[in-house]
């Protein structure tokens, strides 16, 4: 069930995404920032209680306008004041349940864009350090075996028995799609596709749980009883040059949502 | 040399023939670009030596068109007085740098020359939170105005790389990487961190660095604590701190470093990428990023873990190193990170047995690849106006392998004879990239090729104080201080003069210096004496004399001299340098000792010991080019109405 | 001069006695207030830059010690 929700909704981001397919990652991230904008707004306009919320804003105008005029009167402050407080509060109440409707996609884009544009793809001049752990027990040193293919394994394995982890490093090879076994273990490691905005795994674990849909940057293994259960890969982090400044995916989403969720609000006139 | 032999040695190459067909234009027009090669430390006797060699194809071609010209250099030939020649057009006593090291003419006290760290005025203490309501300023120290506002103000674009003393990057027009005295991120001019659990080479007064000591309690793991700036928002500014958990399985004599959610697996012998680290000031809301790569030295039976010196990162700067801010940024994000500091090499590591022969040279070719990298990546998107590109490899590689080349060197016996080649294949290297500007040269393109200052062997250091207090111009009063720094010995009330920095020497003026000696009125007398003095100190070991020069420097600079600027200018003979103690204010017993440093070589000598090199595709119309004269002459070869004031064209063909 | 009393271990002060002997100091006093005035100097903001601070500033400079 897990496994088909997420086949659906990484399936979904890359249909939504291949007008970008062959641009710099910038303009996919830019173009999911500014739809999750607009997307959360209009959930909000359709979700929220706009009624509710337009004649709470302009009562807590009234309460601020209140204060101001009667600044010489400490006790009608005081009055104002605590309706003021009692108002913000209905005001949290009004924007739980928006809020909660809203979480679910938001954290789900969350998940996707840090799969797409939070990690580099692997680059031919710079090895990849693995880590490996075996839930059962480190295999003996000589009897692992690891199988690459679109890779080159490189030299030594390295055996950490107090973590039950085992690291090595890899390089690419060519165009095709890089792929690991270990102990029987299949393992995508990498990107997924060659196009600009795939997703790009940093690391796999044998789980099945809802917990994968939001962490698409984890590639799905069958448990084997003498393989590793869950690895990591290092990649570097991806940096987008903004404004003068290189930013991380996360700060660029922010700044485009929330700049695409504020003109959808004034443009299609939503009350937050 | 005469010039049918170098016309016969450029006669080798068929991309002579290319490159003097391209330079047949007629002189006199404007040119559209000028490519200009700042090669600190290449002297002109080791490349007229590889040119015959026939190591220096491409240098022989532009000998052929300018011939291989000695270039004056400045007085004292440091690098940060020499280059601020070349970008000013005048000497010290107007752009004020007189050594790496000056001193508060009060206080004595030391600082280095070129830049200064200025804290934030106003602050807000909040317990032990200090909250600064204005930045922290960064000084460039060097007066006096770069030459080429000449040619940016015409709109003629001009890219200056890895520019020496000009950190922070003068503002202008000008897009300028800043090199040659930017500091790394710990504010000095390039610490290392050495980590490891082998107590002989754990020790807390390594000059260069930090030796940090650690221990694997049975699970195989290190934790290494590595130091970065200071945190100037706590009280006692703390250094900040980042953790690295190192793994090591000593079968597979390889380790595995965890910082950051980030894993570098490494085996002995082996040099980490960069690895870019966050120092938290306030965790979560103000970091700053370094960047540093890691050397495994050796796993077993000991740990031993270098990290280079921690460099402003250059895709997010914490200090400006560029102008305009973003360019550091473009290149890294072209290209990956590179060495910000600006005496990149690390040879601190190697004078102090962190880093052998061979893993030093590991290191400088590391550096070397990303300038030609830098070098290739800016060469092929300049198309007008001026690129200057500077190097620091034979500089710095020469003044550590000086001893190869000098059977004269205490050291030459002892240095393995695999290095000896290191110094003519850096002249190797160098020439190919000469080669790529002569390939990249069109009809409408001269190439220049300079620099600062030459090369001498640094084979016997000259304690210029402990001389000053045997011959009664100094008194140590404190005999068990002698051997500390800051003239920790010394009395000051009956000392008349003092030593500082590589080149300086300072009258201990009544007038000026806190407890000053000397009366203004005795001050001529006195330094009269002094270059009697010293210019007859003889060496008892060789019978040569060690000073060939003591300079009085307002004879040398007449004219209004700034109160930091030294009184006298010690000018060393071949062979001989201020020794490593004296720099600072110490006092050791011996005069003159050998130099048993692997920094062999040096130019902190007479300036006529050290002339620099120029090479060019311009015949020069003067016969003694100094580098005073290069800016104008450079803005010569460009079509703008007002040349820089400083210095005189010496290019034939565009003197106006 | 404005005297100021320091208590030690009659251990302790053997090894200042040793150690200001070895070190070349006249006296024991003299060492001890060699040492603070040092410690001072370093730890003091309001001296200006310490002896430490510069040496730092100009650690990695290869030119010098």
């Amino acid at each position: 069930m897990t496994n088909a929700a997420g086949i659906l909704i990484n399936g979904f981001f890359d249909i939504l995404l291949i007008p970008f397919r062959t641009l710099p990652h910038f303009w996919g991230l830019l173009f999911i920032s500014l739809l999750s904008g607009l997307g959360m707004i209009m959930v909000f306009k359709f979700v929220s209680n706009q009624d509710k919320i337009l004649r709470l804003r302009r009562r807590m105008g009234g309460e601020i306008l209140g204060i101001l005029l009667h600044l010489s009167s400490p006790g009608t402050v005081m009055n104002f004041a605590g309706k003021l407080i009692w108002s913000n509060t209905l005001y949290l109440g009004y924007l739980l349940k928006p809020l909660l409707v809203i979480a679910i996609p938001f954290m789900l884009v969350w998940g996707q864009l840090d799969a797409r544009y939070g990690s580099a793809v692997m680059d031919e001049s710079d090895p990849v350090t693995v880590t490996v752990f075996f839930e059962n027990g480190l295999p003996l040193k000589d009897s692992l075996q690891i199988g690459v293919s679109g890779l080159e394994l490189i030299p030594p394995v390295l055996f950490i028995d107090t973590l039950d982890e085992a690291s090595f490093r890899i390089l690419p090879l060519g165009d095709s799609l890089p792929n690991l076994k270990i102990e029987g273990v299949s393992i995508q490691v990498g990107r997924t596709g060659s196009w600009n905005g795939c997703r790009i795994h940093r690391g796999f674990d044998s789980g099945n749980s809802l917990k994968r849909l939001l962490t698409p940057w984890i590639a799905r293994v069958d448990r084997m009883p003498e393989g590793p259960g869950s690895g990591y890969y290092s990649l570097p982090d991806v940096r987008y040059g903004v404004l003068g400044g290189y930013w991380s995916w996360i700060a660029v989403f922010l700044l485009f949502s929330s700049l695409s969720a504020i003109a959808g609000a004034k443009f299609f006139k939503v009350k937050i | 040399m005469k010039r049918r032999d170098f016309l016969k040695i450029a006669a080798l190459s068929p991309a002579a023939l290319l490159a003097m067909n391209a330079g047949c234009r007629g002189t006199g027009s404007p040119a559209r670009r000028a490519i200009v090669l700042g090669i600190d430390g290449m002297d002109p006797f080791l490349l007229n030596s590889f040119i015959h060699e026939g190591v220096m194809p491409n240098a022989a071609i532009l000998m052929a068109s300018g011939g291989l010209n000695r270039l004056g250099t400045s007085n004292p030939p440091q690098s940060p007085v020499a280059w601020s020649n070349f970008i000013t057009g005048y000497g010290p006593d107007v752009h004020g740098i007189f050594d790496f090291i000056h001193r508060n003419p009060v206080t004595r006290a030391p600082y280095l020359s070129t830049s200064r760290v200025i804290g934030p005025e106003r602050i807000i203490s909040i317990s032990d939170w200090r909250l600064p309501l204005s930045g922290a300023k960064v000084e460039l120290l060097r007066k006096g105005e770069p030459f080429w506002n000449r040619l940016t103000d015409e709109g003629i674009p001009v890219t200056m790389v890895k520019l020496p003393v000009d950190f922070p990057p003068d503002k202008g027009k000008a897009k300028i990487l800043s090199g040659l005295g930017t500091p790394d991120m710990r504010g000095s001019q390039g610490s290392f961190t050495f980590f490891t659990d082998d107590a002989r080479s754990i020790t807390d007064t390594t000059s260069g660095g930090v030796v940090v000591a650690v221990r694997d309690y049975g699970d195989n793991c290190y934790v290494c604590r590595i130091n970065g700036p200071e945190n100037s928002m706590r009280a006692g500014n703390p250094a900040m701190e980042v953790e690295a958990k190192v793994w090591v399985d000593r079968d597979a004599d390889a380790l595995r470093i965890d910082i950051q959610g980030e894993s570098i697996l490494l085996a002995a012998g082996e040099w980490s990428r960069w690895v870019r680290m966050r120092f938290d000031a306030i965790p979560n809301i103000s970091s700053v990023s370094a960047i540093g790569r890691f050397f495994v030295k050796e796993i077993t039976p000991k740990l031993k873990l270098y990290l280079s010196p921690l460099n402003i990162d250059p895709l997010n700067p914490a200090l400006p190193i560029s102008e305009p801010q973003d360019y550091s940024s473009d290149l890294a994000r072209d290209l990956g990170p590179f060495y910000t500091q600006g005496f990149p090499e690390d040879t601190k590591a190697l004078s102090r047995g962190i880093l052998s022969d061979e893993e030093y040279l590991q290191q400088a070719w590391i550096v070397l690849q990303e300038r030609l990298d830098l070098f290739h990546h800016e060469l092929s998107r300049f198309s007008e106006g001026m690129l200057f590109f500077y190097f620091s490899s034979l500089d710095l590689n020469i003044h550590m392998f000086y001893r190869v080349l000098d059977p004269g060197s205490p050291l030459y016996a002892s240095t393995d004879p695999r290095f000896k080649g290191a110094v003519r294949e850096l002249y190797a290297q160098i020439d190919r990239v000469i080669g790529d500007a002569l390939s990249a040269r069109d009809g409408n393109t001269e190439i220049i090729v300079l620099s600062d200052h030459g090369f001498a062997p640094f084979n016997r250091s000259f304690n210029l104080n402990t001389w000053l207090a045997y011959e009664g111009y100094a008194n140590i009063t404190s005999s068990h201080a002698r051997n500390q720094d800051m003239f920790a010995a010394i009395d000051w009330a009956s000392t008349s003069a003092y030593g500082l920095g590589l080149n300086c020497l300072y009258i201990n003026r009544s007038d000026r210096e806190e407890n000053g000696a000397v009366p203004p009125e005795q001050v001529s007398d006195l330094l009269l004496r002094l270059k009697q003095d010293l210019e007859l100190v003889t060496d008892p070991a060789t019978g040569r004399r060690v000073i060939a020069n003591a300079y009085i420097t307002s004879d040398f600079y007449p004219g209004s001299l700034p109160s930091f600027a030294p009184d006298m200018i010690i000018g060393y003979s071949r062979g001989y340098r201020s020794s490593w103690e004296t720099t600072l204010g110490s006092y050791p017993v011996d005069v003159i000792t050998d130099n048993l440093d692997p920094w062999s070589g040096t130019h902190c000598v007479d300036p006529g010991v050290v002339p620099g090199v120029l090479l060019s595709t311009v015949p020069l119309s003067l016969p003694d080019p100094n580098l005073m004269d290069m800016g104008k002459s450079i803005s010569s070869l460009f079509d703008v109405p007002v040349l820089p004031p400083g210095g005189r064209n010496i290019f034939r063909g565009y003197d106006s | 001069m404005v005297k100021l009393k320091l208590k030690f271990d009659s251990a302790t002060i053997e090894r200042i006695r040793k150690v200001s002997s070895v070190g070349g100091y006249s006296s024991p006093e003299e060492f001890l207030m060699h040492i603070i005035e040092r410690e001072l100097d370093s730890m003091d903001p309001d001296q200006g830059e310490s002896e430490e601070e510069i040496r730092r500033k100009m650690q990695g400079l290869g030119y010098i010690e």
